[in-house]
This record gives structure tokens, C-alpha cells and sequence, in this order.
């Protein structure tokens, strides 16, 4: 582990690019096609509605729950466990079924009934209609607006060329991640948001600190054999891609394990996203700065000087 | 072990900032969001729309008064909210009626005519102006009822143009937090004209239309035994008094033992209250609560200084009711949004399982840096330590309220910040094996290092920005935590680690593992 990769590895990941593009592709497409057909299980802050979650004293089974539920004709909501204990549940009902303030008289008139004094209720959730739909359009626009930036900061701090290579991997990060909880209908709400915006911007770390090392080699030795150089530049840095990785991922995993319920989409969408990410950097960034590159070079476009 | 002089000063500048930093941390008590101290927070949206109706509906009163007096015969007045359409029975007046409704009303609407109507509108100004008065005041009615609850450190605040958000700490019934909130609590006292158990039945009584200057309003149900009786009532349009003519309320009980509001009224609305009771004596009149008649009592008697609400309230529904009374009425309707109410053991729950995670993350970065790069790695744990006082501090410092996800935000933060040394620390090893001496590497690596940490921490700060600007109470500690966290390790990895790396390493060409 002291000795891991210490010494610069020699791995063709230009060779390996073509395996990296079809495996991407298919995965995006994957990803994009599940999303599109299956959508995603939107959490309370998307949805609007009324959300209670409960914990009782002694472990009870979900039947119980929803034939108490039945006097109030809620035995058709979502009900959840949450944790694996058997005491805490999560109660959702749509906007359509009243206001939280009805809710919340009718379950706890039912629960009082059933099991008095056997519960506590610990968090209730109201979210509005207006509400739902603007916290949706909110998450569209700030994971364009976080791409929007990167692409100027990059084109800024390096070139074109590399603010391409930056922001395409960004899409896939994104989107496989999206695509992934699609799949496993894994609720998407805000906090999932917000784990998507941090690794837009974490995932990119990677991706910029080869970026650097290439701008660097390029300083030094010039662009004249530019797929071998970024190459190099990948297998350089392989032991920080892997490490700044694998700390962050250490972090996140504890957050995922022993963080709670609360944490527990959130972490989970960091962990898949983080994962991606460093893949991409390798396997997505650099080829296609490098083919990029090459394709203007061929269409004799002059893009000589990379870096600054 | 002599230290040069520019090394002595880096210490004492990194010990006043750890001494200060410490010094923050245990005077000042961070704040805890809702989500982790446990609490109520909702979100009101102020209805704007209906005090406009209700002014151009005045203004439109107004005018006609205006118009007549000119002689100027005034043949309708339509009113939606966004302007007043007012029509007139000689339209060879319209320039004049035009000009007179400027002079007067010219400040604050803007009069344009159109074929055969006057089309009068606010000013944006006036606008704004009414719409920023209207949530302030919003703001202050909110504020002394939640005084008079007395619920401690409640957090009212606006949010947007046109919105507010109240936060109330602690132990909260939301049933009561919102009738005490949410209530316009536009009491109304009127003159009851006729009254009918059905709405259908009240208008038959009227085929040829309602009484000027009447309207109807319905009863809220009451119990009679095991029936439900509701009732609506034929009123005069113009209150006797309303909740600003009273002094106070307080809640009594009535002559049957059943909660009730005593009220009692400024002097000069006395006086008014007297003369109108006199001459309504043995008819009803109706004491309406936003806009639904709460009780409709037959006067027997002159009344003038005090009166009592009854109604079947509850012994709670009734203080509150005193409460908003007296803390008056909110200056338009309010909707509830959005409310979130975190019981107390959930919060507690959350914050012992984020710490725990901490511990679990922290032992394992430790391990692991330690581990792969010996001497320096420990440096690296203690400027994470570091790192982890200075995020404290200026969350202290500057009042952010650390929530759970900004807890999470923290936790997160233990695996990003030890990246920047990982990057310089590699970056060493890599000159090292050229080889450089330990002195060299160590300045080369730092150097080498800065523009890929920088570019690299910069993307991480952009997300965390955007994530501030739309995320919502606890993400907003999120993000928080993050952005600051980041700053504090680029500051920690490119002094702390330095400083600590450069009086252990000194002069020395080679150390055992140093790196």
C-alpha cells in the first residue's frame, strides 16, 4: 500500500479509449433510456403532499400500520419503513387527499386509537404544489447553471478544447448517476440534487488535476506526440486520481454506512457519483481532449498552443 | 532545533489564528437548524392579490364620491385586480373625469381612457411599495404573536419578495402553531339583515337581487347535540367595529362554563359600539372571523366598552384566538406553502449518527494517510484537524446555522481536504524519485501542486455557490459547510502542512520516512 503505484505505471489507456467510449456510450444510453421510459421516483420535495413519519415503542408490521390507517381511508398511501428496526415508518399522502393539517388530525386521531401512547411522531413534512414545481424547475436550472460555470472556468484556465473534454464527462457523471437511481426507482429529492451538484464539481477535480499535469507536459515537451503525452500525463497521476478518490470515498462510505436514514439517498448518490466520476476522468476526459485535438489538427484548424 | 526567522513568524501567525479559532469555538454556541434541535418551520406566501382587490374596490368607492360631487354621473365601476374600469354616463365628461381623478389620486394610479371607459391602475411604485409595507407588517403581526406564545428564538424572516419563512425551535403542536400563524384574524363586527339555514334559501328571499350595501356570509357549523347546525347570514357590507377598535382580549368563560374571548374596545369605538348596539336591540348581529360568522348574538341590551366571542371553542382554540386578537389582524390572507416539523429525538438521533460517521471517516482517512505517507501523513491529519477548527469557527463567527446536511457537508469535507495534500504529497515522492533532495522535492512539490489544487478546489467552490443559491434551509448548510471547508483546506494544505513539514524536515537532504 506505502509502495502502491509509486513508481509511474505504463498503462495504454489511449488503447484502452475505444473500450471507454463504447462502454460510456452504452451506459448513457442506458441510463437515458431507463430515465426516459421509467422516470424517476420523485421524493415529497418534487411531489408536493404530506409526508409523517412515525417511530412506536415496540416494532410493528407494516400490515398493522396500513389496517390502522384503514378508518381513515389512508390504507392506500405510501407507506415506508424507514431503518430496518420495524419502529420507524414514513406515512406520504398526495396533495390531492387535503391540506397537512387534516392529515395530521386524521392519523393521529387513527394512531391514538390503535396504539395509544405507543408512537411519537418525529418529523411531519408539508410541501405545496407551488412549491413542488418550483423546486423542480430550480433543480434543472442550477445543475445547468453549475455546467454553464465550469465550462467558462475551464475554457478560461485552459482551452476550449479542454472545457470540452471537461463538461462532456460531466453529462455522463450526471446522467448515469440519474440514470442509476432510475433504475433501482431510488427516490430522487432534493438532497439527491444537491449530491449531483457536488460531484459536477468534485468529479471535475480529477479531470482538471490531469488536465494540469498535461498542460504541464505540453509546456515542457510540446504538443508534438500529444496521445502519448496525455497518456503519460494519465499514468503520472494515477496514484493521486486513485487516492483523492479513495479519501473522499472513505468519507462518503462512512456517511452512507453510519450516517442514518436521513443521509442515506444523499450519501448514495454521492458514492455512485464520485465512483463515475473518477472513472470518466480517465476513461472519458482525456480521449476526448486527445481525438479532439487531433480531429482539428486533421481539419487544419490552428489550435496550436495548449496550456498558456 | 533553531528555526529560521521567516519560519518563527509562519508560527506565530498560524498559533494566533488556531488560539483565536479555539478561543470562537468554545465561547460562542453554534447555531443548530431546525432539523437538528427539532421544530417547525413554514413557509407562507403573502396573498397580495386579494389586499388589491380590496383597495381598488375602496378606490373605486372613492372615485365615484369624487365624480359625483363634480356631477359627474358615474354609471359603473368594474374592478379586478390588476385595474379599475369605470364608466360614466356622459362621455363628453370623460376628459374632465380623466383630469379630476389625477389631480386627487395622480400620485399613486395612472388614468388613461379608452373609447368610452376610464381604465385606472396603480403605479409600479405604489405597487411595490404597497407590496413591500404589506409583508413587513406581515412580518411585525407574526412576530408579536409568536412573542406572546413565547416560543424562544424564533427565526421570521422574508424569503423572496412576496414570502416569509418562520422558523419556531423546540416542541411545537403544528395545529396551534399554524391557527396562531396562519389566521388573518380580520374580525369583523356586523349588522345581521336576515338570516336562513341555507344559502339557497337566503338569496330565494331576495329574487330581485340583494340589498345595497348587503352581502352574505356564511356560519361556521355548529353542534346542537349529536346535529351539526350552519347557518348564513344576510349582512351590512360596512363593519360596526373591527379587530382595530379593540384594546384587548382575553379569554373568559361564558355563562355556561365554555370557553370564550372577552374583548374590550378603545374609547372613542366604544361610543360607536354603544350607538349601533342601541338601536340593534333584539335584532342579532354577527361577529365574523375572517370572513366566517363565528357567533351571531341577539343584542339585549346597550353595549359599549366590552363584548364577548363565544363559540365552541376549545379552552386552547380560545387563547389563541384572544392571542391573535390582540396581537392584531395580518394585513392580507396568508397560505401555507410549505411546513416541516421535526420531532426532538430525530434531530438527536441525527446528530449521533453524522458524528458517529465522522469518527468512522476521520479514523479511516487517518489510518491511511498515516499509513502511506508516514510523517507527513500525520502532518496532513493535523492540519485536517486544523482544518476542522477553522470550518468550526467561522460557521461560529459568522452565525451559520449548521444543520444535518451540513453536518454531512463536514464529514464530506474530511475526505476532500486531505486531497490537496495528497496531491502535493505525490507530487513530492514524484521529484523525490528524480532524484531531488527532500529539501528541493518539498519546495518543488508545494509549488507544482498550487495551480492543480486551486483549479481543482475552484469547481468544487462553483457547485457549492449554485447549491447555495437554490437549495433550500438545510441544504443551504450544506452547501455552506462545503464552500468553507474547501477554502479552510486549501489554506491548511498549502500553510499548515507546509509550516509543520518544514520544521521537522529543516535543512535535511533525506529523512526516513518523511513522505
Amino acid at each position: 500500500m506505502r509502495k502502491f503505484l509509486d513508481i509511474t505505471p505504463n498503462i495504454d489507456f489511449m488503447k484502452l479509449k475505444k473500450f471507454g467510449y463504447i462502454f460510456s456510450s452504452i451506459v448513457v444510453l442506458l441510463s437515458v433510456a431507463v430515465i426516459y421510459f421509467k422516470g424517476f421516483n420523485l421524493g415529497l420535495d418534487f411531489t408536493g403532499g404530506t409526508a409523517i413519519q412515525i417511530r412506536f415503542e415496540k416494532p410493528i408490521d407494516i400490515k398493522t400500520l396500513r389496517d390502522a390507517l384503514k378508518d381513515i381511508n389512508l390504507e392506500d398511501s405510501v407507506i415506508q419503513e424507514v431503518g430496518k428496526n420495524k419502529r420507524d415508518y414514513e406515512i406520504r399522502v398526495s396533495l390531492k387527499k387535503g391540506s397537512s393539517k387534516e392529515i395530521y388530525r386524521k392519523v393521529k386521531t387513527a394512531l391514538d386509537k390503535h396504539f395509544p401512547n405507543q408512537y411519537e411522531i418525529l418529523k411531519l413534512d408539508y410541501i405545496g404544489a407551488v412549491i413542488g414545481k418550483e423546486l423542480r424547475e430550480a433543480s434543472i436550472y442550477s445543475i445547468i447553471a453549475v455546467m454553464v460555470a465550469i465550462l467558462v472556468y475551464v475554457a478560461y484556465r485552459f482551452e476550449p478544447v479542454f472545457a470540452i473534454g471537461a463538461i462532456v464527462p460531466l453529462f455522463h457523471d450526471a446522467l448515469i448517476t440519474m440514470g442509476i437511481f432510475s433504475a433501482f426507482s431510488m427516490e430522487v429529492d432534493l438532497s439527491v440534487v444537491a449530491a449531483i451538484l457536488t460531484v459536477l464539481g468534485y468529479s471535475l477535480n480529477d479531470t482538471i488535476i490531469i488536465f494540469d499535469r498535461i498542460r504541464e507536459n505540453i509546456r515542457i515537451r510540446g504538443k508534438k506526440n500529444l496521445l502519448l503525452l496525455i497518456n503519460q500525463s494519465i499514468n503520472e497521476n494515477l496514484s493521486r486520481t486513485v487516492i483523492t478518490s479513495g479519501t473522499t470515498l472513505f468519507s462518503v462510505l462512512a456517511l452512507y454506512l453510519f450516517g442514518g436514514e436521513s443521509l442515506k439517498n444523499f450519501s448514495l448518490a454521492l458514492l455512485i457519483g464520485i465512483i463515475v466520476g473518477t472513472y470518466s476522468s480517465i476513461y472519458v476526459a482525456s480521449p476526448i481532449v486527445a481525438d479532439l485535438e487531433r480531429y482539428l489538427r486533421k481539419k487544419g484548424r490552428k489550435y496550436s498552443q495548449v496550456g498558456v | 532545533m533553531s528555526l529560521k526567522k521567516d519560519v518563527k513568524i509562519k508560527l506565530l501567525v498560524a498559533f494566533s489564528i488556531i488560539v483565536a479559532s479555539i478561543y470562537l469555538a468554545l465561547t460562542k454556541p453554534i447555531k443548530l437548524g431546525l432539523d437538528l434541535q427539532g421544530g417547525i418551520s413554514i413557509v407562507l406566501e403573502v396573498d397580495i392579490d386579494t389586499v388589491l382587490e380590496n383597495n381598488y374596490k375602496q378606490l373605486g368607492k372613492d372615485i365615484e364620491e369624487l365624480l359625483k360631487d363634480k356631477e359627474i354621473d358615474v354609471l359603473d365601476v368594474k374592478v379586478d385586480k390588476k385595474r379599475l374600469i369605470v364608466s360614466i354616463l356622459d362621455n363628453s365628461k370623460l376628459e374632465e373625469a380623466k383630469k379630476l381623478i389625477f389631480s386627487k389620486f395622480g400620485r399613486i394610479v395612472n388614468v388613461e381612457t379608452d373609447k368610452d371607459y376610464l381604465l385606472i391602475s396603480y403605479r409600479k411604485e405604489y405597487l411595490e411599495n404597497l407590496k413591500k409595507d404589506i409583508v413587513n407588517r406581515t412580518i411585525e403581526v407574526l412576530r408579536r404573536r409568536i412573542d406572546e406564545f413565547g416560543t424562544l428564538n424564533p427565526n421570521i424572516a422574508k424569503l423572496g419578495d412576496k414570502r416569509i419563512i418562520v422558523e419556531l425551535p423546540g416542541v411545537v403542536n403544528p395545529d396551534r402553531a399554524k391557527a396562531i400563524i396562519g389566521k388573518t384574524a380580520q374580525l369583523e363586527i356586523l349588522e345581521v339583515v336576515d338570516y336562513a339555514m341555507s344559502k339557497e334559501e337566503l338569496l330565494a328571499k331576495y329574487p330581485d337581487g340583494l340589498p345595497k350595501g348587503t352581502k352574505i356570509i356564511e356560519g361556521i357549523p355548529k353542534k346542537y347535540g349529536k346535529q351539526s347546525i350552519k347557518e348564513w347570514f344576510l349582512v351590512k357590507d360596512t363593519p360596526i367595529i373591527t379587530g382595530d377598535d379593540l384594546k384587548d382580549a382575553q379569554v373568559r368563560l361564558d355563562q355556561y362554563g365554555n370557553p370564550a374571548v372577552d374583548f374590550e374596545l378603545k374609547s372613542n369605538s366604544a361610543e360607536k359600539f354603544g350607538e349601533a348596539t342601541a338601536r340593534l336591540i333584539n335584532k342579532r348581529m354577527a361577529i365574523v372571523l375572517d370572513n366566517k360568522v363565528i357567533s351571531a348574538p341577539v343584542v339585549r341590551s346597550r353595549i359599549s366598552n366590552a363584548g364577548q366571542i363565544t363559540g365552541d371553542f376549545t379552552s386552547e382554540e380560545a387563547s389563541d384566538l384572544a392571542l391573535v386578537l390582540r396581537a392584531g389582524a395580518l394585513p392580507a390572507p396568508v397560505e401555507i406553502l410549505e411546513e416541516r416539523l421535526i420531532g426532538p429525538t430525530l434531530g438527536k438521533d441525527s446528530i449521533q449518527k453524522t458524528i458517529n460517521a465522522g469518527i468512522v471517516a476521520l479514523t479511516l482517512v487517518g489510518i491511511f494517510m498515516i499509513f502511506r505517507y508516514a510523517i507527513s501523513g500525520f502532518i496532513s491529519i493535523v492540519a485536517l484537524l486544523i482544518n476542522g477548527l477553522l470550518l468550526w469557527a467561522t460557521l461560529v463567527a459568522f452565525g451559520i446555522t449548521l444543520t444535518l446536511p451540513g453536518i454531512a457537508g463536514i464529514i464530506l469535507n474530511i475526505g476532500m481536504a486531505v486531497d490537496a495534500n495528497v496531491i502535493i504529497f505525490e507530487r513530492i515522492r514524484e521529484e523525490l524519485r528524480k532524484g531531488k533532495t527532500l529539501r528541493v522535492s518539498l519546495e518543488e512539490g508545494f509549488k507544482r501542486a498550487w495551480d492543480a489544487i486551486l483549479d481543482a478546489q475552484i469547481t468544487t467552490l462553483i457547485a457549492a455557490f449554485v447549491l447555495f443559491q437554490f437549495g433550500t434551509g438545510p441544504l443551504k448548510g450544506f452547501a455552506a459547510t462545503l464552500s468553507i471547508g474547501t477554502i479552510t483546506s486549501i489554506f491548511t494544505a498549502m500553510f499548515i502542512t507546509k509550516l509543520l513539514l518544514d520544521i521537522i524536515v529543516g535543512d535535511k537532504k533525506s529523512m526516513k520516512y518523511a513522505i
